[in-house]
């Protein structure tokens, strides 16, 4: 899992790449959990680069979305491709998570 | 270059000493033959310098007028011959030499007038002079030689003129063997060599004792070294200290070698101890783990019997855990005599919070399913009692359903989990069209769509987790549903809930090959059979 970070005013845009299961969910929850505890409390996780989410994954995606909530802001996904799509359909993550089909229209949501 | 490969494969001991041996013999050596040349030219000298003095002194122990009174054969008496003789030989003994003479020469013959032996009286001739007799009357000069004499053989020998008052010539000459003079040389040369040999020798074993004095340090330290590999590098083991005793303030090299070999021994005993320790702990963590997938087991049902139920539903399941205790669960009872609870389910995460998550899942899962019977409800109901302070997140995606085997009805809902396939007595392969709901304990206050699917017979029914679809290759791709879906076709139509379930398997384990599994593979397989004998509703 390799995460890049880029603070902008509206959100802090965390591109993430690899596979989200039990080894990179740690990963992403760590490194984001850090970034809310420095203030950022918009967090837009950019999954164009994302082939995989396991169900470790989608659990590290339940915590940070309570974190932001607790912090009062939000967390939006964007660039999901199709069978990580499935994923969040199937889970019923869609349900919770903000998802837009680019970052574009995911800052949108954020606002 | 053989010697020198020779020499590279001694000992250290050796190395040290072989040169230290050379170096020595070369020295003493050397400065033997040197010492004993020098020895030898000082004897030379010495002898030539007694000889000199005793030809020279010779004229002064006579009386002195007797050259004067040398004239015939009867000018001197016999008794004063005797007493000359006496004296003279009183003298060449002191001295030291072997003859002691003077000669007069009258028309070409020589007759000794003068001499130390007592076997020469006076006026007897020499018969073959030697050849430094004629050589003495070329400059009167003392010669001194080392002359063959034909009757008294190899002689060192001074020879000199001496003058009477009337100035008639005299020959004075004085004489020892050759073989004194090398019996001295001999004596010379056993002298330096022992003393040469001597100071070989104390060198010998001085640097024999040097190079053991390096080397048994380094030997103690290879025993050392044999005792600690023999004795498992046991902490026990330790250096004598002596061998350090300034430990490492000091300029000794082998002392330091000792005190650092020391000190590495303690920290590898060390380290050997902690990861001792390490070990055990992570062996014990793995146990534990291990007991944890055995519990995790038991809270599985056990195997279906065909004759439940009349015989008109088939079902297997399995679980085929992943090295670590995964969270999979699967779940079965008959709630009567007409309905089948069958749950799958798969908990987020891997190891013991998973496993630890799964079993209250099944708990809660049973007791709602006998209180509810109603899947949506049960869900509902199991979902609140997971998402109270459950601060961890965990969750788990749930397949619940009640089968009504008079009819093949099933009541389902779907708590986030895949959709099962569906594979119709025709051999048509689908997904189950469900409503998707939230994952069961993510978040407190949801609520699930309550669904129903009509089983005829024939029909079969496969629930799995994504253990199944997302199998990975050596290639790193996923097993995926298509795959599923075509394995599942593949199979005949006769094909029993057993049969099924393990070619699924087996399908699953080919195209995985050599890749470890990742996930809990887990499957549960019901099939819709006609009802033995007659047909009925």
């Amino acid at each position: 899992m390799q995460l890049t970070v880029d603070k902008q005013p509206q959100a802090t845009i965390v591109a993430a790449s690899g596979k989200l299961d039990a080894a990179g969910a740690p990963e992403l929850e760590t490194r984001c959990k850090a970034l809310i505890q420095e203030g950022s409390n918009r967090l837009l996780l950019d999954f164009a680069q994302v082939e995989y989410v396991s169900s470790a994954g989608l659990r590290s995606l339940l915590v940070l979305a309570k974190a932001v909530k607790s912090a009062g802001g939000g967390l939006a996904l964007c660039g999901l491709v199709p069978t990580v799509r499935d994923v969040m359909t199937i889970s019923g993550f869609d349900n919770i998570l903000p998802l837009a089909a680019d970052r574009a229209a995911a800052l949108e949501l954020l606002k | 270059m053989k010697l020198l490969t020779w020499y590279r494969r001694q000992p250290v001991r050796r190395k040290i000493f072989i040169p230290f041996f050379a170096i020595t013999l070369f020295s003493s050596t050397i400065f033997t033959v040197y010492g004993f040349i020098q020895n030898v030219r000082a004897i030379e000298n010495e002898i030539d310098k007694r000889l000199l003095i005793a030809a020279l002194t010779m004229p002064q122990l006579l009386p002195p007028d007797y050259f004067d009174r040398v004239q015939t054969p009867d000018s001197i008496t016999e008794e004063e011959h005797w007493n000359n003789t006496r004296r003279l030989e009183i003298f060449l003994s002191n001295v030291g030499g072997t003859y002691l003479y003077a000669l007069h020469q009258v028309s070409n013959r020589y007759y000794f007038v003068a001499s130390a032996a007592l076997d020469t009286p006076y006026w007897t001739e020499y018969e073959k002079p030697a050849p430094n007799i004629y050589e003495v009357q070329k400059t009167w000069e003392p010669n001194i030689s080392t002359t063959p004499d034909p009757d008294y053989g190899l002689l060192r020998s001074v020879v000199m003129g001496h003058k009477d008052a009337a100035g008639r010539r005299f020959i004075i000459g004085a004489d020892i063997h050759a073989y004194e003079v090398e019996a001295l040389k001999r004596r010379a040369f056993l002298n330096f060599f022992l003393m040469g040999f001597a100071s070989f020798l104390l060198a010998v074993i001085f640097s024999y004792a040097a190079s053991c004095s390096i080397t048994r340090p380094l030997n103690r330290l290879s025993t050392f070294t044999r005792r600690l590999v023999e004795g498992g590098f046991s902490a026990d083991i330790r250096l004598d200290a002596a061998m350090f005793p300034d430990g490492n303030q000091t300029r000794a090299e082998t002392a330091i070698l000792a005190y650092d070999f020391d000190q590495m021994q303690a920290n590898l005993a060390e380290h050997i101890e902690q990861l001792k320790l390490t070990q055990s702990a992570r062996e014990r963590a793995e146990s534990e783990l291990r007991i944890a997938g055995q519990i995790q087991e038991t809270f599985l049902p056990g195997p279906f019997t065909p004759a439940e139920f009349g015989g008109r539903v088939q079902l297997q399941a399995a679980m085929k855990t992943a090295k670590q205790a995964g969270g999979d669960l699967f779940d079965y009872f008959a709630l009567d005599d007409a309905h089948l609870f069958f749950a799958i389910g798969d908990v987020s995460g891997k190891g013991m919070p998973a496993a630890m998550f799964m079993s209250a899942v099944v708990v809660l899962l049973r007791s709602a399913a006998k209180q509810w019977r109603d899947p949506a409800e049960i869900l509902r109901r199991v979902n609140d009692d997971l998402a109270i302070r459950n601060e961890s997140c965990t969750f788990v995606t749930l397949f619940v359903g009640i089968l009504d085997v008079r009819t093949g009805e099933i009541v389902f809902a779907n708590g986030g989990h895949n959709p099962p396939r569906l594979r119709s007595a025709a051999g048509a392969v689908a997904a189950v069209p469900t409503k998707t709901n939230m994952v069961v304990g993510a978040m407190e206050g949801q609520t699930f769509v309550r669904e129903t699917l009509a089983l005829r017979p024939g029909d079969v029914l496969a629930l799995y987790t994504d253990g199944v679809t997302e199998a990975f290759n050596e290639a790193d791709q996923l097993y995926g549903e298509a795959r599923l879906d075509r394995c599942l076709g593949a199979l005949p139509a006769e094909a029993t809930a057993a049969e099924i379930l393990r070619g699924v398997v087996a399908d699953v384990a080919a195209f995985a090959g050599a890749r470890e599994q990742s996930d809990d593979i887990t499957m549960l397989v019901l099939r819709c059979c006609e009802p033995a004998g007659a047909k009925t509703t």
